[in-house]
């Protein structure tokens, strides 16, 4: 890695919320879903930032907002200091080709009927790049980019395997040379070593390319393998945000420490000891007061159930909010 | 251990355009009550089709070309759909790999649940209802009273994993086959749905095939462990034998490309090259122009499944009886 003293990131306080209609026809009310409650993090230029936490705590809603495929309720997000919230759509045609996105299900990502020369091309005529030669070309690049033959370009993505098609997602992605690329579970579809093969390309393109990651995932082997730090996140908030060994060798937040320790061991007969979680999983919607985790949480107190803890610096860039982690 | 599923000689054949061919070839194996099977292999080797074939929901191009599938003594494979609709959900039940797919985009989750409730057991609508209610609470989906009147697309990745999982469960079905349940999953949350599978195992003496990419996730829960390899077993035996003293060069070379969580590994290990396709298979072993060990009657014809003892299984020239020193 080689980390720019400047973010190419930041995202500040941002929020999104959704507004759905529940209850029965007639007596319909309106609900407010705080899938992002309030988000902050930045990302230095050649990084890997990996972002995990519980299923449905608002991972893709913030990389969707990113990418600006959904509009943030309030925030701030700085592209190369540019605030990408104030941009006209003009504007923001410019720079979505320097943010691209690698989708998680390689199966549904890429349209059936297209050949894999047009979905690589689609991104670089959307943008306006290059002639209709020097895209063929760019096409054939792009593949041996990504350790394919060129000869595939004719071919339809249902004739390739998961991890060819995640191939073809991470090329048609780097098709705009982008700078910033949103991995979202880019990998949780795949078996052991067509992940393997796909993390250690993605490394390799980072080298090579000089890009930066936004990767999200819920497998935390994967994340610690392939990440510089790592946000953890529950319930619309990052709870806690360190460099990855730090994080996996001092886990601070008790959320951490119970996702850390329930990562299933491949040996048989481990006994490991495992904090298995109680408790309600909160509702998005009525979020609890005090901390997020409160209700599950094996060491909550008193306080912890009526004020927000700090996001705060406990040494050596290691965050985290908690009123009882030290 | 009573055997309650048996497939005898199992192929699966599709067609795709003009082109016929075989996509699982010669399979067999049993589950005992109350056991949990665990099946393993590169993505395509055909878990997810095996599993279809057995509860009878194969793809429309695709058809049982071979074998016999028996539950509880009764040969199931040559029954009438509507027959097979008795035996789906009550004595078999699957999750689906694809959760968005699976749920119905047009029906809310209640609606969908009822259905599966309905056909099976009991219960007034009422009762349906909390019954509902219940089971999204149990696999810790928040505001299910709210959420049973949503629709699919509300939902994250994880929710509708849940929900397929809430449905599969739903009438305590016999064999219960779960195809990649948890892979959306946070590891906390997959922790509790493993422990839900579990109590349904032991109340009901429920079988479980289970099929993961989470080498962890076998390690843990299962008891015996079929390793599939373009489209065929190459290796069967229990979970200890797997791990301890892989005899398969795939199985061996699968289990060293898991990312280790203790220990900083610069890239990871992986199997070079890719499975065959279906449509043209090599004559000799399928594994033969990936594996190290490969030797020339590889190449020229294929191996057995060969038993080495009552409880393992292995297909591979290098076990064959003539080919063993000593
Ligand atoms: N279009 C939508 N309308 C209403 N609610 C939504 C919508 N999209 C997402 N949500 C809600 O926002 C929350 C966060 O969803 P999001 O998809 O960001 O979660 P996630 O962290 O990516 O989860 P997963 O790991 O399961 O993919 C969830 O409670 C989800 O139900
Ligand atoms: N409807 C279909 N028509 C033609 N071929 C198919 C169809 N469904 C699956 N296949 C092929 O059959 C083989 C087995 O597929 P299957 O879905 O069972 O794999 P899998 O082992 O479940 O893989 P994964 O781990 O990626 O889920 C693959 O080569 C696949 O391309
Ligand atoms: S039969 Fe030969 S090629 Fe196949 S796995 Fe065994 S040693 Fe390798
Ligand atoms: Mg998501
Ligand atoms: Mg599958």
């Amino acid at each position: 890695m080689n980390v720019d003293s400047d973010p190419i990131l930041t995202v500040h306080h941002l929020k999104k919320y959704f507004t759905i209609k529940t209850g029965q026809i007639g007596r319909r009310v309106s609900t407010n879903i705080h899938s992002v409650e309030d988000i902050s993090f930045n990302i230095h230029r050649g990084e890997t930032l990996g972002i995990v936490g519980e299923s449905g705590c608002g991972k893709s809603t913030t990389a969707r907002m990113i990418i600006r495929l959904l509009e943030p309720t309030s925030g701030e997000i700085n592209f190369e200091g540019e605030n990408l919230l104030e941009k006209s759509r003009h504007e923001m045609r410019k720079i979505r080709k320097d943010i691209q996105m690698v989708f998680q299900d390689p199966f549904e990502s890429l349209d059936p009927r297209m050949k894999i020369s047009a979905i690589l091309e689609e991104p670089m005529k959307n943008f306006n790049l290059y002639n209709r030669k020097q895209r063929k070309q760019r096409v054939a690049d792009l593949l041996k980019e990504v350790g394919l033959s060129s000869a595939y370009a004719d071919r339809y993505p249902n004739e390739f395997s998961g991890g060819q098609r995640q191939r073809i997602g991470i090329a048609r992605a780097l098709a705009s040379h982008p700078k910033l690329l949103i991995a979202d579970e880019p990998v949780s579809a795949l078996d052991v070593s067509v992940q393997s093969q796909v993390l250690n390309l993605m490394k390799g393109l980072q080298k090579k390319l000089d890009l930066t990651y936004l990767f999200i995932s819920h497998d935390l082997s994967v994340v610690k393998h392939f990440c510089d730090r790592i946000a953890v996140m529950y319930l619309g908030r990052i709870v806690e945000l360190s460099e990855a060994e730090q994080l996996f060798k001092h886990p601070r937040h008790p959320y951490t420490q119970s996702l850390i320790s329930a990562i299933p061991i491949p040996r048989p007969n481990t006994d490991k000891k495992r904090i298995i979680l109680q408790g309600e999983v909160p509702d998005p919607s009525n979020p609890p007061e005090g901390c997020p985790f409160h209700t599950r949480c094996p060491v909550a107190m008193e306080i912890c159930s009526k004020s927000l803890p700090e996001f705060i610096n406990k040494g050596n860039e290691h965050f985290v909010a908690c009123h009882i982690a030290t | 251990m009573d055997s309650i599923l048996q497939l005898h000689h199992v192929s699966v054949s599709a067609k795709v355009g003009n082109e016929k061919f075989e996509v699982v070839k010669d399979v067999s194996f049993h589950v005992g009550k109350g056991e949990t099977l665990g099946i393993v292999g590169e993505s395509g080797c055909g878990k997810s089709i095996t599993a279809k074939s057995i509860i009878g929901l194969l793809p429309s191009n695709a058809w049982l070309s071979g074998g016999d599938i028996i539950l509880n003594n009764r040969e199931i494979s040559s029954l009438k759909k509507r027959d097979m609709r008795k035996i789906q959900g009550k004595e078999i039940a699957m999750i689906f790999q694809e959760p968005m797919a699976s749920l119905d985009p047009v029906y809310t989750i209640s609606e969908q649940l009822a259905e599966m409730i309905k056909n099976h057991l009991k219960l007034t609508r009422s009762e349906i209802k909390n019954y509902s209610i219940d089971l999204l609470e149990k696999v810790g989906i928040p505001r299910a009273k709210e959420i049973l009147n949503e629709f699919p697309f509300q939902l994250s990745g994880g929710m509708s994993q849940r929900i397929m999982i809430a449905m599969a469960m739903s009438c305590k079905p016999e064999i219960l086959i779960a195809d990649e349940p948890t892979t959306a999953l946070d590891v906390t949350i997959q922790a509790q749905i493993m422990d839900l599978m579990g109590d349904l195992k032991n109340e009901n003496q429920t079988s479980v095939i289970l099929i993961t990419h989470d080498m962890g996730i076998v390690a843990e829960f299962c008891q015996r462990v079929i390793v599939m390899y373009a489209g065929e077993i190459v290796e069967e035996a229990t979970v200890e034998q797997i791990f301890n003293d892989p005899k398969h060069p795939y199985t061996q070379a699968l289990l060293k490309s898991i990312p280790r969580i203790d220990e900083r590994q610069e890239s990871l290990p992986y199997i070079e090259g890719s499975v065959p396709s279906p449509r043209s298979m090599p004559k000799g072993c399928r594994f033969a122009d990936r594996c190290p060990l490969a030797f020339d009657q590889c190449f020229d014809q294929e191996p057995d499944l060969i038993s080495i003892n009552n409880q393992y299984k292995v297909r591979c020239w290098l076990y064959e009886k003539s080919n063993r020193k000593g």
